[in-house]
């Protein structure tokens, strides 16, 4: 199971370590209290079997034990009775009442002391303890049995109840403890993270608040922690994006529908005007051929937009195949050869009888037609035009210069730009809408190829970069090795 | 009626040029903002036809700059921009009609008569100074119940003195608001028209109605004795 929340992520994460961290410690408490507790234990049960030792006196007549049920009663109490047994030499010298007739079954050791579990003779638990001693011999009579000390060894036993409670209750209570400090830490956490996580449901507001209306709108990172910081800014950045998108989007339909709906507006005064009076024929003829003129502008206009909207929804297919350059600029530059004549341009041209590029032909037919159309119109009237390709960077680069004087240098990076209009004899409304290069830029984009302009000593160049079709690599790449070996 | 038109299309501006023309204004015209604004300020025009997306200045600009100069044309804007939010923009900036396009040439030519009506506060379509009625929509104009037939000029020039009826229009107005920048000036055709359609409208046995002011101009009224 995915945990979605962080709150509960944290619960439980916190919750089991804190709850792992509690149970280890209460085991290692639970083990040095029965540690503690049964050194104590036998600690008394040693002294016990020390004071029953020291009752143990050797005389020459033998050994004596003198012992009185007063002194330590419980040895002979009915309930609850602790039990000892003293060994001389093998044999049973004392023993409690509290043992009756059964022995305390220990192997006797014959040095020091031994502590152990035991079973008592009435079958419950218990702990024994054997301490291995020498009688006490009476100052006076020590020199007559000086060396002859008889090793003794006495066993005291109890049982472990008491202990076994108080570990019990021990253990209850460190388990109560536990339990209320995982709960009271669960709930101070949650009162935490409600706490902390105030401010991601204040940014959720401000985020709920933010509509496309207001592009201007940006989150407030003031008062958020710095973790979230970085998010806000993140989505601030977006936000800066996504707002130009949609500014461009619309100043883009705004342009569109002034582009589109002048020439209309021509196109209906035109015949509208005409009609409302007689005319000769001369004069329908008139109205008849500018309105055809402006039909064919609204086309083309219409066209490209209509493109322009299928490349941005990516919605055109885009062929690579291997296209003649050479034979598509020959092609095109028929057209615009009268109106270049017309303008006394001087041109000059130049590319090779074949060039082969990898392309889509529909589209690079339209960004040739738009780039020369371009140039036709924008070169000073008697100035310059050069077309011509060449190689760089293993690329074709087919260069259209006019010489430009109204075009200013820092005009240069708006040119791209849908509907741009630059001074008034670039602005012709519906004729030269500003799409053309708008237009070429995202076709060639779409084929692989790219486009950039310059302006330099009074000259407009764009430069279009196109990819060599494989045959002509390969081509190319034998004439460079025949040259080399020529060479 | 003289009529300044601002329209940077070519075939649109020419469609409506001519078509003012015929309607018997006086045209003129610009493709720019800055040449609207310099023709604007010789006067004399009723009504500018402005577009809004201009090369050089923009069409509010122009406007904007039109009322800071107390310019008393009227103006149409004329745009493709057509959102609410542009219509209030215009209109605040001084605008006094808007029409969007593509539009119907009839319309335009009756807003730009509103606007000349406007001008010279006239409320109803037809213009009345005694017995003489005005149509400015037919161009037609009756006295005492006979159709008269004037040339277009005679009529822009009747329109204009009825427009200003009871008051003294000088021949410098006249000129002002009948002849468009490309007419050769000559410094008695305004006499030269007066004196064609006061043939044309005044008939004997009925009052006079275009009275000559010596040295101040003309007069179209019911009553007044010539100076």
């Amino acid at each position: 199971v995915k945990l979605r929340s962080l709150r509960t992520r944290l619960l439980i994460g916190t919750t089991a370590i804190t709850a792992g961290a509690l149970i280890v410690l209460g085991l290692t408490i639970d083990v040095a209290v029965r540690h503690i507790l049964l050194e104590e234990f036998d600690a008394a049960m040693l002294a016990k079997a020390k004071s029953l030792a020291s009752m143990v006196e050797q005389h020459q007549k033998g050994i004596t034990f003198e012992f009185s049920t007063d002194l330590m009663p419980e040895f002979s109490s009915p309930r609850d009775p602790e039990y000892f047994e003293i060994w001389v030499n093998g044999r049973t010298l004392a023993c409690s009442t509290s043992l009756a007739r059964a022995d305390l079954a220990a192997a006797p050791s014959n040095d020091g002391m031994h502590c152990g579990w035991t079973v008592l003779p009435d079958g419950r638990n218990g702990r024994m303890i054997s301490l291995n001693f020498k009688p006490y011999i009476d100052p006076d009579e020590r020199s007559e049995s000086e060396g002859a000390q008889v090793p003794c060894m006495i066993i005291v036993a109890r049982d472990t109840l008491a202990l076994d409670h108080t570990r019990s209750r021990l253990r209850w209570a460190a388990v109560i403890l536990s339990a209320a400090a995982v709960s009271l830490s669960g709930i101070a956490l949650l009162l935490l993270v409600h706490l902390s996580t105030r401010p991601i449901r204040g940014l959720t507001a401000q985020i709920a608040a933010t509509n496309e209306q207001d592009l201007g709108a940006r989150l407030d990172p003031r008062d958020l922690p710095s973790e979230l910081i970085p998010v806000v800014d993140r989505l601030n950045d977006l936000l800066a994006r996504l707002a130009a998108v949609i500014e461009r989007e619309r100043s883009f339909t705004a342009d569109a529908a002034h582009e589109l709906r002048t020439p209309l507006a021509g196109l209906r005064a035109t015949p509208g005007v005409c009609r409302s009076r007689p005319r000769d024929v001369g004069g329908y003829e008139a109205v008849l051929d500018k309105s055809l003129e402006q039909l064919a502008a609204l086309q083309s206009l219409v066209e490209s937009l209509l493109m322009l909207a299928r490349a941005d929804a990516g919605q055109v297919v885009v062929s690579r195949e291997n296209v003649d350059l050479s034979a598509l600029l020959d092609e095109c530059w028929e057209v615009f050869e009268p109106r270049a004549a017309k303008r006394q341009l001087s041109v000059q041209k130049q590319w090779p009888e074949v060039c082969h590029v990898t392309a889509d032909r529909q589209f690079l037919l339209v960004v040739i037609n738009n780039l020369l159309d371009n140039a036709v119109s924008h070169a000073d009237a008697g100035g310059e035009l050069r077309i011509e390709t060449s190689e760089r960077d293993h690329q074709v680069l087919l260069e259209i210069s006019n010489s430009d004087s109204r075009l200013l240098a820092r005009d240069i990076e708006h040119i791209f730009e849908r509907f741009w209009r630059g001074d008034a004899s670039r602005s012709q409304t519906g004729l030269h809408a500003g799409l053309g290069l708008g237009l070429c830029r995202k076709l060639l984009m779409l084929m692989g190829g790219t486009i950039s302009a310059e302006k330099r000593d009074g000259i407009f160049s764009l430069l279009v970069m196109l990819r060599y079709s494989e045959a002509s690599a390969r081509h190319n790449q034998a004439s460079q090795m025949l040259r080399s070996t020529s060479a | 009626m003289r009529v300044l038109v601002v329209e940077d299309f070519p075939p649109l501006r020419d469609a409506v040029i001519q078509g003012l023309q015929e309607a018997g204004y006086a045209v003129d015209a610009a493709d720019n903002g800055e040449d609207a604004l310099r023709y604007a300020r010789t006067g004399g025009h009723d009504v500018i036809v402005l577009d809004l997306m201009l090369p050089k200045l923009d069409g509010l600009s122009v406007l904007k700059s039109l009322r800071a100069s107390q310019c008393p044309a009227h103006v149409l804007v004329l745009t493709a921009k057509d959102t609410p939010a542009d219509r209030v923009r215009g209109l605040d900036l001084g605008a006094d009609d808007y029409l969007v396009k593509p539009f119907v040439f009839a319309e335009f030519l009756a807003r730009v008569r509103a606007l000349v009506r406007r001008k010279y506060e006239s409320k109803s379509a037809m213009l009345h100074v005694a017995d003489l009625e005005i149509d400015p929509v037919k161009r037609q104009v009756h006295r005492a119940g006979q159709l008269i037939d004037l040339s277009g000029r005679e009529y822009a020039l009747l329109e204009y003195l009825a427009h200003n009826a009871n008051r003294i229009v000088s021949r410098t107005d006249i000129w002002q608001h009948l002849y468009d920048f490309n007419a050769t000036v000559e410094s008695n055709v305004v006499d030269v028209f007066v004196g064609l359609l006061r043939k044309k409208i005044e008939r004997p046995g009925l009052p006079r109605l275009l009275h000559t002011r010596r040295g101040q101009g003309y007069m179209l009224a019911e009553i007044g004795e010539d100076a």
